[in-house]
């Protein structure tokens, strides 16, 4: 660590919560008012990058967490208005150079509950973070009206290359971007947005989960798309739809939305444009009967790195890209900041992994101050100090059976990692006596490239302080015997006609042949055409081979609308591959190992799984969640095909 | 983005800096950057101006970096490091045609400190 980093953690002041931002905070709710009326302009807008810490809107070491504000369904609707905006907001990070706070000119939600006095998010423009947190119940109406009101002339002009595609030169007159790159799968329209609702079960078509549409800014209509669909009641609830039983239902938990326009998804994901999709449903009723008062106390964290530009490195080829050096993983928009528990507490929390690259791949662990000042960013020691206890409960906002809750591997683990996408939601009991410790974190696969690399100047996400008396009556983790069943839609039962697999493909992430060698599947970047796209027929199940063919990096692999179950996963790079046992877990995202080269042969890292196409005919996507990477191309498109009903005109980005 | 010859890395995350012309003179006139950060020039003015590096203290007519149309902003302008930059830091002297007299100077090294 450096001296920079030193002086904030040791100087208690400093790692005291930031008393100007909390009441401003806690003001702006009581009063409804934005911060920005409390607070002189000036102070809004930083002028340039700062190395000194307790920069006004500027996240400081050991902060209190402040959560993001909830937006809750009302009468069985979730009706929220989401403007897309830009605005200078200040970033801290620590970076290989120490503490850095920037403005940077970011892209973001401005949203308000419908209807009057709707409460608004975010109170404080200038303070960076995820969109509000969307919470609501299944069988709830979800009605979100997206409006594009950023100003392109704010952000730089993009789309001057002459094939459409952004174009990026050098002081020295080189082009540094397209080269090889083109329409639609370049980096491009940098300011035209829509939504994804990752890890719905909705209908991909119309006003459902449609990431098919385009949303530029500008004038009413065009900036503006409404999204409405209900999430649906776990089977035999009827599909409004087909007006058959549902097959699969809406599985609560944690997701999330984010902005997947392709070709500037990793862009916008880079400047925060994500937030919490928090579901609920029987498991959460089940879970506060076991642990009362678990939903009062429940956190949201949704982990972002934050950034204006896309590193494109050219040299050496092929081209990469990612955020660029290394910026440090927020939560909420907070640089480590410090939850507070009581001794033997039991919290939820429900973890969001809202980046956008390779770096952030990372595998997390509780450790003591002592033990991991002692770790000097190695691997986890085996004795973690003072540390709490964790249990899995669910992955990828979808429960873990209670074989999985009690499988040292998931479970039982005291170690957990997060790709690009994935959702973690943890069981958290602080020690029984009070103390500090910090969730310390690794790159899963080492170094990426050069200008790509995680930190290891800032290898902890956040501070936990447990203080007070310890909590009363004492709360216990669920047990073997009591843990939530899985509901018979979300058990995967091999007689069952609709589990019979009926195809079996294979992808293999890699890329494309031609100059550009962009990332690809099967050899092809996304090109809107037959040719990427996949045909499956609706209500059958398949079983999918997914490979990689990267040494350099994981893909994770990420399909809208149906989640499915991980099989097998072999990662060549390990000295031991794990045997999965069923009943498996359902995931909507998997990073797939990346592969091994010794000499001229490949060793591809895979991943096998198995999914039900089912409920909802139409078209959407499937890609890797490193969003550089999809934006490139590494993406395809899907049709469910209802066989009953004519055929669709050919898919087409429009 | 290449690799400085000493000290420092890795680079820290690229930022975009912005510099506006207003009434015909570039504010900032003096910026200092990291290697690896990009510039986008804000057109303010009615009028168009390209923006040129120069070359015995004037601006180049043979080394325009953008040309900007009036109330635009530019395309990003990536600065970076190249073996042949010599030590860091390095300034650039650019000025803006026409008329060329209002001129600027945008320092990168390693660290925006």
């Amino acid at each position: 660590m450096d001296s920079e980093s030193n002086a904030l953690k040791e100087d208690p002041s400093l790692i005291a919560p930031s008393r100007r931002r909390f009441i401003a905070s806690a003001l702006t709710s009581a009063l409804g008012v934005s911060i920005a009326d409390l607070v002189r302009p000036c102070e809004l807008w930083a002028q340039a990058c700062t190395n000194k810490p307790g920069q006004p809107n500027c996240s400081k070491v050991g902060d209190l967490f402040v959560p993001v504000r909830e937006f809750r369904s009302k009468n069985k609707k979730l009706a929220v208005d989401m403007t897309v905006k830009g605005t200078t907001k200040s970033v801290a990070t620590i970076s290989g150079q120490g503490y850095q706070c920037c403005p940077m000119r970011l892209r973001y939600y401005e949203a308000q509950e419908r209807g009057n006095g709707g409460a608004k998010w975010p109170e404080n423009p200038a303070l960076p973070g995820p969109g509000p947190t969307l919470r609501m119940r299944v069988g709830d109406a979800v009605d979100i009206n997206l409006v594009n009101s950023i100003d392109p002339n704010f952000f730089g002009k993009t789309n001057s290359a002459p094939n459409g595609c952004d174009l990026r030169t050098n002081q020295d007159f080189k082009e540094i971007y397209p080269i090889n790159d083109n329409m639609p799968s370049c980096f491009h329209e940098d300011n035209v947005t829509n939504l994804h609702y990752h890890g719905t079960h909705v209908t991909p078509d119309g006003e459902g989960d449609n990431v098919m549409v385009d949303v530029p800014p500008g004038k009413p209509p065009k900036n503006t798309r409404r999204t409405r669909f209900t999430l649906p009641l776990p089977p035999p609830a009827t599909n409004p739809d087909t007006k058959q039983p549902f097959i699969m239902g809406q599985a609560p938990g944690t997701h999330w939305y984010h902005a997947h326009k392709h070709g500037s998804v990793a862009l916008q994901l880079l400047n925060g444009m994500a937030g919490a999709f928090i579901i609920e449903g029987e498991f959460d009723d089940q879970l506060e009967a076991l642990i009362p008062g678990l939903a009062k106390t429940e956190k949201v964290l949704v982990i972002q790195q934050l950034g204006d530009t896309i590193l494109i490195h050219t040299d050496p080829p092929p081209m990469y890209t990612c955020a660029g050096g290394d910026p440090c993983p927020l939560v909420n928009g907070q640089l480590q900041p410090t939850i507070e528990m009581k001794p033997g507490e039991i919290q939820r929390w429900r973890f969001i992994n809202a980046t956008m690259q390779q770096a952030s791949y990372l595998a997390y662990r509780f450790l003591g101050d002592d033990a991991h000042n002692a770790s000097k960013g190695g691997p986890f020691p085996s004795d973690a100090g003072y540390a709490p206890v964790i249990r899995q409960i669910a992955y990828d906002g979808i429960q873990l059976a209670p074989e999985r809750y009690n499988d040292p591997n998931f479970g039982l683990a005291q170690e957990f990692a997060m790709a690009p996408a994935n959702r973690i939601d943890l069981l958290v009991q602080a020690p029984a006596t009070t103390g500090k410790s910090r969730l310390a974190f690794r790159s899963v696969y080492g170094q990426p490239p050069a200008g790509c690399q995680q930190t290891t100047k800032a290898d902890f996400l956040l501070y936990l302080n447990v203080s007070g008396s310890p909590v009363s009556p004492a709360m216990n983790f669920p047990t073997a015997a009591n843990y939530p069943a899985m509901p018979a839609w979300l058990q995967w039962d091999e007689n069952a006609p609709i589990n019979k697999i009926l195809k079996s493909r294979t992808l293999k992430f890699n890329q494309t042949l031609d100059a550009s060698a962009r990332p690809a599947i099967n050899d092809l970047a996304y090109d809107g055409m037959p040719d990427t796209t996949q045909y499956i027929k609706l209500n059958t199940a398949e079983e999918w081979l997914l490979q990689n063919c990267w040494d350099s990096s994981i893909h994770p692999f990420h399909i809208h609308v149906n989640p499915f179950q991980v099989l097998e996963i072999f990662d060549p790079n390990a000295s031991t591959q794990a045997v999965l046992q069923p009943p498996y877990i359902w995931r909507d995202t998997i990073a797939i190992p990346a592969s091994k080269t010794v000499g001229t042969k490949l060793t591809p890292g895979y991943v096998r799984i198995r999914s039900r196409f089912v409920d909802f005919p139409g078209t959407f996507v499937l890609h890797c969640h490193i969003l550089d990477h999809e934006d490139r191309g590494m993406m395809q498109e899907v049709q469910i095909l209802d066989p009953t009903k004519p055929l669709p005109p050919l898919p087409m980005h429009s | 983005m290449g690799k400085p010859k000493k000290g420092g890395y890795p680079p820290p995350q690229p930022i975009t800096n912005f510099i506006e012309i207003i009434d015909g003179k570039i504010n900032p006139a003096a910026v200092t950057i990291a290697w690896g950060d990009l510039v986008v020039w804000t057109n303010k003015d009615a009028v168009s101006y390209s923006l040129a590096v120069c070359t015995n203290g004037q601006p180049d007519s043979n080394k325009i970096w953008r040309v900007l149309a009036g109330n635009t902003s530019s395309a990003p302008l990536e600065f970076d490091w190249s073996q042949g930059k010599g030590k860091d830091p390095f300034t650039y002297e650019y000025g803006m045609l026409p008329p060329g007299t209002a001129k600027a100077t945008i320092t990168a090294q390693i660290s925006r400190f």
